[in-house]
């Protein structure tokens, strides 16, 4: 009997020992690439990646990390000195600073939009690998039931007065029951304090950031038709899906993006939806996002992984993974025919090139500090926009709450 | 006072059990059906409850883009070793704290159950650091090793093993069987309602465990289901048909597993608490 259960317990060592065997260690011809959200985004990246490696000597490992678990796990990867050698991210953080290689070489032998890429000390840090863009999408069914128009050319786009008179139109005349909504997201409204002419949150000459009295402007007309008529309170203050509001069909007009494309075209079949362009006050204007492309230092593979970044930015190739992954293109001149919505990403692109510099500039600025500032003051905006729609403060103690982090964080102290 | 009769009474209670379990289930009922639902039906006003169109085309959409087969194994893995050596190392603590009698085996039973009063999340940071000084970072037996001991199962072997007479073990020691033999042939087949209970429990928890996982693994050759499904959540928007989908297929061998042993799991459930 002893000797039954010595078994067992050497067999359950045995199992134990199989199944949790010490994976290979990466071989010199390997390239790891972290990414997240490939495989919803129809697997441009691994595609690419795949194409890459039947063609090379080498092996692009595409590896599928959460998007919420990205940064942790670069900042663990790197603490352990045992860095990816490629990734594509949205958020970056100054652990990684010292370890990235730089591009600077690459970005000048490419054709890649030239406000776009990070830099920090004179050197590229991170390449953008895919551009995304706030847009306004509409209800079509709605405006026509109503027998209101939206404009379909860039000659006469509207203002944001027009705008809300029309949704407000359509909601009395249709059973819709908000005329506008817009993502819970600082992005989508910084967009719109860009169309009232804000500059941002920019460096002042006493080493603190400050803003200009337009953003005020903007974030009244924000607060004022956050009414739960024209917008619903729901989205900001609670956190109600603004996406699955749209796709009810209930709601006129939704300032959300470009990610949203593929989306609509496969899930939405009750209604017609339509790209529109966004309204304006002062000036047309979107917020830009979406990834960068990071190299890192210290993997022994670091020219295989230049020649890989090399390649998959080369135009043709470019193209190819637009195209896939749905993404507008950071690389100049290019020619793409999308699968789906082409009509909507040409209006995007239109947006991007009608946008003052500082939709860019708020971007790579911003992105740019991550990697050096300890902390971020992303989404103090939002913190302090909600709280005001809550009735907790005014406009003005939001803004100066804001700036205050911002010079906190990003400040020269 | 009003009191009720016997009928009404028993009319009531069991129409207001079948409304708990309607409550219950709604949910799991509805993921169900919403996953039956093609992508475009999902947000319609007003909401359906059965789907219009009804297509399996998510099933084969989440069954073609994710690895579930790897995903599964692994899961399983985890759960079968680890379920398996908690009962070892319970039960054989258990029996100890139970049965010797030495000066500081008490202490040492209290300094146990004081680790209950620390929540996992207290002591993650510390269990990772070792984790990953072991080298057992992104493995599973990085996953398995923390989980064996845990304190409410050695409590249970105890009360149990408490309760059975020393006489027994005093005859068996008589008959010149070993402390080994005493253990394996006499102590572990009369505690089998113990071992059922702390297997299921033990089952439930490695299947749904979710943060442990998630800091340990990275690679995807290593994920567990729970983290695979983490992975559908993207930047800006959700799959909502693949996600649907997904965790259907990922609570299927639960389902499946509850059915076969539903007997114990009741049994384990209702008497958790009560001390035999």
């Amino acid at each position: 009997m002893r000797k039954i259960s010595l078994a067992v317990i050497i067999l359950l060592l045995m199992l134990v020992a199989t199944a949790c065997g010490n994976q290979s260690e990466g071989s010199k011809e390997e390239i790891e690439f972290l990414v997240s959200g490939d495989n919803v985004e129809g697997n441009a990246i691994s595609t690419m990646a795949k194409k890459y490696s039947d063609e090379n000597d080498v092996t692009i490992k595409v590896v599928e990390v959460p998007y919420a678990d990205m940064s942790t796990r670069i900042s663990n990867m790197v603490r352990d000195d045992n860095p990816p050698e490629l990734v594509r991210t949205t958020s970056l953080s100054p652990l990684w600073k010292d370890s990235l290689m730089d591009l600077s070489e690459i970005n000048k032998s490419l054709d890649i939009d030239e406000n776009l890429p990070i830099k920090v000390d004179d050197e590229t840090k991170a390449l953008p690998l895919d551009l995304t863009a706030v847009g306004l999408f509409v209800n079509k069914d709605l405006f026509e039931e109503a027998g209101v128009s939206f404009p379909t050319n860039e000659e006469d786009t509207w203002t944001w007065d027009t705008f809300v008179d029309s949704v407000n139109e359509v909601v009395e005349k249709t059973n819709a029951r908000y005329g506008f909504v817009m993502d819970g997201s600082e992005h989508r409204l910084q967009s719109m304090l860009y169309q009232f002419g804000s500059n941002g949150f920019v460096p002042n000459d006493e080493g603190g950031y400050t803003t200009n009295e337009e953003t005020k402007e903007g974030l009244e007309y924000f607060v004022d038709i956050n009414d739960n008529t024209t917008m619903p309170k729901s989205v900001w203050t609670s956190g109600e899906d603004a996406t699955a509001m749209f796709k009810s069909g209930r709601v006129a007009a939704y300032m959300s993006g470009s990610w949203q494309l593929k989306d609509f075209s496969e899930n939405i079949k009750d209604f017609e939806w339509k790209s529109v362009y966004m309204p304006y006050e002062e000036t047309r204007a979107t917020n830009l996002g979406g990834n960068f492309t990071l190299g890192f230092e210290g993997t022994g593979n670091e020219e295989e992984t230049k020649k890989f970044i090399e390649w998959l930015y080369q135009k043709e190739n470019y193209e190819e993974l637009a195209k896939l992954g749905g993404y507008l293109p950071v690389v100049n001149d290019t020619d793409i025919q999308y699968d789906v919505a082409q009509e909507s990403y040409e209006l995007y692109q239109n947006e991007i090139k009608a946008s003052p510099p500082v939709s860019a500039y708020m971007k790579t600025e911003m992105n740019g500090k991550q990697l050096t500032a300890e902390g971020n003051a992303q989404n103090v905006l939002k913190e302090q926009v909600i709280s005001v729609l809550n009735g907790d403060q005014t406009i003005d103690e939001a803004l100066e709450e804001t700036t205050a982090t911002y010079t906190e964080v990003y400040g020269e102290k | 006072m009003f009191k009720f009769s016997d009928r009404v009474s028993s009319t009531f209670l069991t129409s207001l059990m079948y409304l708990m379990v309607l409550i219950f289930i709604f949910p799991i009922v509805w993921l169900l059906l919403s996953s039956f639902k093609p992508g475009s039906e999902l947000f319609t006003y007003p909401l359906k409850f059965l789907p219009e169109n009804p297509t399996l085309d998510n099933y084969e959409y989440a069954w073609t883009t994710m690895n579930f087969v790897r995903y599964f194994i692994n899961t399983t893995i985890v759960t079968v070793v680890t379920t398996i050596l908690t009962i070892l190392a319970s039960a054989s603590c258990g029996f100890a704290l139970a049965k010797y009698k030495y000066k500081w085996l008490s202490v040492f039973f209290v300094c146990i159950l004081a680790t209950t009063m620390l929540p996992t999340e207290v002591i993650m940071g510390p269990t990772f650091t070792i984790i990953q000084s072991l080298g057992l970072y992104d493995s599973l037996t990085g996953l398995i090793i923390p989980s064996i001991s845990t304190a409410t199962g050695i409590f249970m072997f105890r009360q149990f093993f408490i309760t059975v007479p020393d006489d027994l073990i005093e005859s068996a020691r008589i008959d010149g069987a070993s402390e080994g033999k005493i253990f394996f042939r006499l102590m572990l087949p009369i505690s089998k309602p113990i071992i059922v209970t702390l297997a299921i429990f033990s089952f439930q928890w490695r299947w749904n465990d979710y943060i442990w996982p998630l800091i340990v693994i990275s690679s995807p050759e290593q994920y567990t289901l729970q983290i695979a499904l983490r992975n559908i959540i993207a930047a800006n928007s959700i799959n909502w048909p693949l996600l649907l989908s997904a965790s259907v297929i990922s609570i299927l061998p639960m389902v499946v597993l509850f059915f076969i042993f539903q007997k114990y799991i009741m049994d384990s459930q209702a008497t958790s608490g009560l001390k035999s």
